[in-house]
């Protein structure tokens, strides 16, 4: 059963937090994330909640009733684990299309492990040619590239959430292509 | 008369007349000293490999009888081992084959500054390294090196004199290696094993240089050892070379880059003392520097990928060491038809895309190889290898190691240029 965006209504709490899933195997890094993510929401202006799985699908069991609307995904994957590469892709197809756009992003972790990559390039090209998600890369163990992706995610969740004003997450997109394309032009005429 | 003789030997041989004809030339010079002693040699001076013990080795550049006397004895055994080699240097090095079966500990070069590799240079090199390395046993003597003494002692002996497990060391072109087409130089370091005893008089000396001469006109092969190959065996691409692509034999390739040789990879098999000694020496005399080559999982991955397929009559239990024992029961598991289904797709596409363009074969295709390699794991055994580590692999050409250990075993040449040929695009990496 697919990941839906809008088969929940949103949280009605006073607060009016987002609520984040980080979606990743064991060890990939999703509890430092987690951490980075919460420590970073007061500078970024918007309360989260964060949720953490494995795999997708979602479990239809006790809990689900109670799991609010999920408005951003982080798809995590771990460069020494070809297994994160192998379960990332088959979640990804477990999510509404309707998160694809603008609603979720990839950070891949422990990028420094040169030594232990076990992930082809190539194959990464692939995944993000085919969902075009924007892709991060981060080393867990420095504290200020935490905070910097942090802060980025959070960005993008004020603007999949609604709180930025006159924003959606597909004006967003049509905004980044529309800036490609305008250079490309100018360099032809 | 006899430098005509000479001559002609030199210009059978192909790709090392470069390197033949100074030799030839100082051996025009010997030529008038022992007389005698060279008739023998002249009646066996037919075969082409007489021009290389007629020039007299690198390490002795002796005059004395205990060379000369060597040098039939030499003849003999330098024309039962090769055909093609006349350069003196490279009568003491095995031919490409020695580098298989045996495991080499790969290192990464940066480029070397000022480094020639002309015969002349590479004498001093040699003596250099000897020193040094002579140097580094005796500390508690004082450092008089006679190497540098060149007048009527060959090197051999006093080095021999000096340490207790060196003898000489000798660097010089490996053969065999050449032959593949735009392939630049590789160097090869030999280390000959001394004498066992380590005389104190003079006489001893003597006694001590006669028996090295002996010993190495018994058969120079078992004496030394190849200690270490130092090259760059990245072949030029067909299409397009890039500079950065390009051999590093030729010095003089770019204006920036004149002074530099890229010989990226190393390759060593030794104590790790010794090794230790030779890379600093590297390191000091050319300001390069010598690091480990470590192969991440994904170059291991694409290596068992790319040397599975080479070997075309070999089944799928030996693609995979590992699951050599599983593939015996492979034909009766369903998932099995993948995997050779896999195998067979990358050794078509190898045959028809030429030996060449091996290293162009699609990612694609080695994705379908891994990932069939898993799933047949997986229905096997239970266990995903996709969240292990790959640390070790295993194909009927050759083994490597994560942190670094290679051992070839094809006796192909063409092959072992193959894989030599990925390990030192491996080592020109720039990495973090």
């Amino acid at each position: 059963m697919t990941l839906l965006l809008y088969d929940k209504l949103p949280t009605q709490n006073l607060q009016q937090h987002a609520t984040i899933l980080l979606v990743g195997t064991h060890g990939v890094g999703k509890s430092t994330l987690a951490h980075a993510l919460l420590a970073e929401q007061e500078r970024a202006n918007l309360a989260i909640q964060i949720r953490k799985v494995v795999a997708l699908p979602l479990p239809t069991s006790g809990s689900a009733s109670t799991r609010p609307k999920i408005d951003f995904v982080v798809f995590m994957l771990d460069m020494t684990s070809k297994l994160s590469l192998d379960l990332l892709k088959s979640a990804i197809q477990q999510v509404d299309i309707e998160y694809l756009i603008g609603k979720s992003c990839i950070v891949a972790t422990h990028v420094d492990m040169l030594h232990l990559a076990s992930i082809e390039v190539d194959e990464i090209d692939q995944l993000l040619l085919t969902y075009e998600l924007p892709f991060l890369q981060i080393n867990q163990l420095n504290e200020q590239q935490r905070a910097g992706i942090a802060q980025r995610i959070l960005r993008q969740a004020r603007v999949a959430v609604g709180r930025a004003n006159h924003m959606t997450p597909a004006i967003v997109a049509a905004m980044e292509r529309a800036l490609v394309t305008s250079t490309l032009i100018n360099d032809d005429s | 008369m006899s430098s005509q003789e000479r001559a002609t030997p030199s210009s059978s041989s192909s790709s090392h007349s470069r390197i033949a004809t100074p030799r030839s030339s100082t051996a025009a010079r010997q030529a008038p000293f022992p007389t005698t002693s060279r008739s023998p040699h002249h009646s066996s001076s037919s075969t082409p490999a007489a021009a290389a013990p007629a020039a007299s080795p690198a390490a002795s550049s002796n005059i004395n009888a205990t060379g000369s006397a060597r040098r039939p004895a030499a003849a003999a055994a330098a024309a039962a081992a090769s055909t093609a080699q006349s350069s003196p240097i490279e009568e003491h090095f095995p031919r490409v084959q020695s580098l298989s079966n045996k495991t080499w500990h790969a290192f990464r070069v940066s480029p070397l500054y000022r480094m020639q590799t002309d015969a002349q240079s590479l004498r001093l090199y040699s003596r250099s390294l000897t020193a040094a390395l002579v140097a580094r046993r005796d500390r508690s003597h004082a450092a008089l090196i006679d190497a540098s003494n060149s007048n009527g002692s060959s090197s051999s002996s006093t080095a021999a004199n000096g340490s207790a497990e060196i003898g000489a060391a000798n660097i010089g072109l490996l053969p065999g290696i050449d032959r593949l087409p735009g392939v630049p130089r590789a160097l090869g370091i030999v280390v000959a094993a001394p004498p066992r005893a380590v005389p104190s008089s003079l006489r001893g000396r003597q006694l001590q240089a006669e028996e090295t001469a002996k010993q190495k006109a018994a058969g120079a092969a078992p004496e030394s050892r190849l200690l270490a190959v130092l090259g760059n065996f990245r072949r030029a691409r067909p299409a397009g070379s890039d500079a950065a692509g390009g051999n590093g034999g030729t010095v003089q390739d770019d204006a920036d880059n004149k002074d530099f040789t890229f010989l990226p990879l190393l390759l060593v098999k030794s104590t790790p003392q010794l090794t230790q000694e030779v890379c600093g020496w590297l390191e000091s005399t050319f300001d390069c520097k010598v690091t480990h080559l470590a192969f991440p999982p994904v170059e291991l991955a694409w290596m068992a990928f790319m040397w599975s397929a080479q070997n075309v009559s070999y089944t799928a239990a030996a693609a995979a060491a590992a699951a050599a024992a599983a593939a015996a029961a492979a034909a009766a598991n369903e998932s099995s038809p993948a995997l050779c289904d896999a195998l067979n797709r990358s050794k078509a596409a190898q045959r028809e895309a030429g030996d060449a363009s091996s290293m162009f074969l699609a990612v694609d295709t080695s994705q379908a190889f891994m990932k069939a390699l898993e799933e047949h794991f997986f229905s096997i055994s239970g266990i995903r290898l996709s969240a292990l580590q790959l640390t070790r692999i295993g194909t009927g050409t050759a083994y490597v190691g994560a942190e670094g250990r290679v051992k070839l075993f094809s006796q192909n040449p063409v092959v072992i240029g193959n894989v030599l040929n990925q390990l030192s695009e491996l080592a020109s990496l720039e990495k973090v």
